[in-house]
């Protein structure tokens, strides 16, 4: 069982139904929530496909002899495919062949599609902490034409909170955005890749455990 | 015409077929028609004919399996603007191949592993990785036997670790054993 959920700027073509005293309080608040927006970043984030790629470290076995005590340390791999089967089989729903984790740039993952189309917020379940504020930038982006090209340095921090798994793994993001001169529509093509070594530590089917790996981000979009 | 210029005339043409096909390399032309069954992607390669020969970047020469389908060669000359767009969206294509299961994608993304592209070598071992199968190892074991490059050995062995571990699924459905 999965249905498609729009994302928040997709949201507005929902159909609600709402009465006409409310649509009026509500259009209040909106209003006033405009004003209260904080100042956006300077830089508009892509929307990425992230992968994982993970090792988790756990006690196997702890053995005790006389005065020798003997332990056991597992290794697993986790890797996106992995953690999508994983809330699969947590949350008993289905996703398609072929679906992707999306990063979205306020840090919320989406379960998409190969088209992009949002399957699944798992937000609750897996999340990210993309400090833009903290970005360190190398390159050049013109601000008139929105060509880029640079080198971006930013802490990036994701939380698994599944029941098997449970934890935080932490890295500097190393992203490349590239964009070019806009097309005959207006929109540059922009590409953009990351890659953060990460480590962090959790629990791995309720026992304590320590990762390490790489968080990928894969994005392509027009804007 | 006089017959010395005819003669000249036709030693001409054979030396420009000769130097064209010297210059194309005589190099096979890229099976495509696995493309029509590729799944679903946002950024599939334009169907362009080949512009220009494009460059190989030296390196060792790979045997390629007869069970793997040819990488896709550039269609653009290395030094045109299309050319990094096309390589990024072979990135893209190569990793929405990843998220799937079967083996016609394992395979068209083993097949890149052998693409004179060092982006798209490097695109296509991350997506040999996230997808997660050992059945990539022995091709990953034969590759790293024929690289003579020390740091493309040391990325092929570490994925070939990686693989050879245990999953987290399969761990969690492994009963525990006594003791632990």
């Amino acid at each position: 069982m999965w249905g498609v959920v729009l994302r928040p700027s997709a949201r507005k073509t929902a159909c609600l139904t709402i009465p006409n005293t409310m649509k009026a309080k509500l259009n209040a608040i909106l209003a006033a929530g405009l004003f209260l927006l904080p100042a956006l970043p300077l830089h508009a984030s892509v929307d990425s496909i992230l992968t994982v790629v993970v090792n988790c470290y756990y006690q196997q076995k702890v053995s005790t002899a006389g005065d020798t005590i003997a332990g056991n340390v597992d290794i697993v791999r986790i890797d996106s495919k992995q953690l999508l089967v994983l809330l699969q089989k947590e949350l008993a729903v289905y996703f398609p062949r072929g679906v992707q984790l999306e990063l979205a740039a306020d840090g919320k993952v989406y379960v998409v599609d190969a088209k992009s189309v949002v399957v699944m917020d798992v937000s609750t379940y897996i999340s990210a902490t993309v400090d833009v504020g903290e970005r360190l930038l190398n390159g050049q982006r013109n601000l008139a034409t929105k060509q880029e090209n640079t080198r971006n340095y930013y802490p990036i921090t994701l939380t698994f909170n599944l029941v098997a798994l449970h934890g935080t793994i932490r890295g500097i993001m190393v992203e490349s955005l590239t964009a070019g001169a806009p097309d005959r529509y207006g929109f540059n093509i922009t590409n953009e890749k990351g890659n953060a070594i990460v480590n962090g530590s959790g629990s791995f089917n309720g026992k304590t455990a320590y990762f390490d790996g790489t968080l990928n981000l894969l994005g392509r979009t027009s804007r | 015409m006089p017959r010395v210029h005819r003669c000249w005339l036709a030693g001409g043409a054979a030396l420009g077929v000769a130097v064209f096909l010297l210059g194309y390399g005589f190099r096979p032309t890229a099976d495509t028609s696995h493309r029509a069954s590729a799944p679903p992607s946002r950024n599939d390669p334009p169907d362009k004919p080949h512009a220009s020969p494009s460059r190989r970047v030296p390196g060792p020469l790979r045997q390629h399996p007869p069970d793997l389908p040819a990488p896709i060669p550039p269609p653009y000359p290395a030094d045109s603007p299309e050319h990094q767009d096309w390589i990024a969206s072979r990135i893209a294509d190569l990793n929405a191949l990843a998220w799937y299961d079967d083996d016609d994608s394992l395979h068209r993304i083993l097949a890149e592993l052998s693409n004179p592209l060092p982006e798209i070598q490097a695109a296509a071992l991350a997506a040999t990785i996230n997808f997660g199968s050992r059945d990539a190892i022995p091709r990953l074991e034969q590759l790293a036997a024929q690289s003579r490059d020390p740091k493309q050995q040391l990325a092929l062995t570490d994925a070939i670790a990686y693989l050879k571990r245990p999953t987290l699924l399969e761990k969690l459905d492994t009963p525990p054993e006594s003791g632990e």
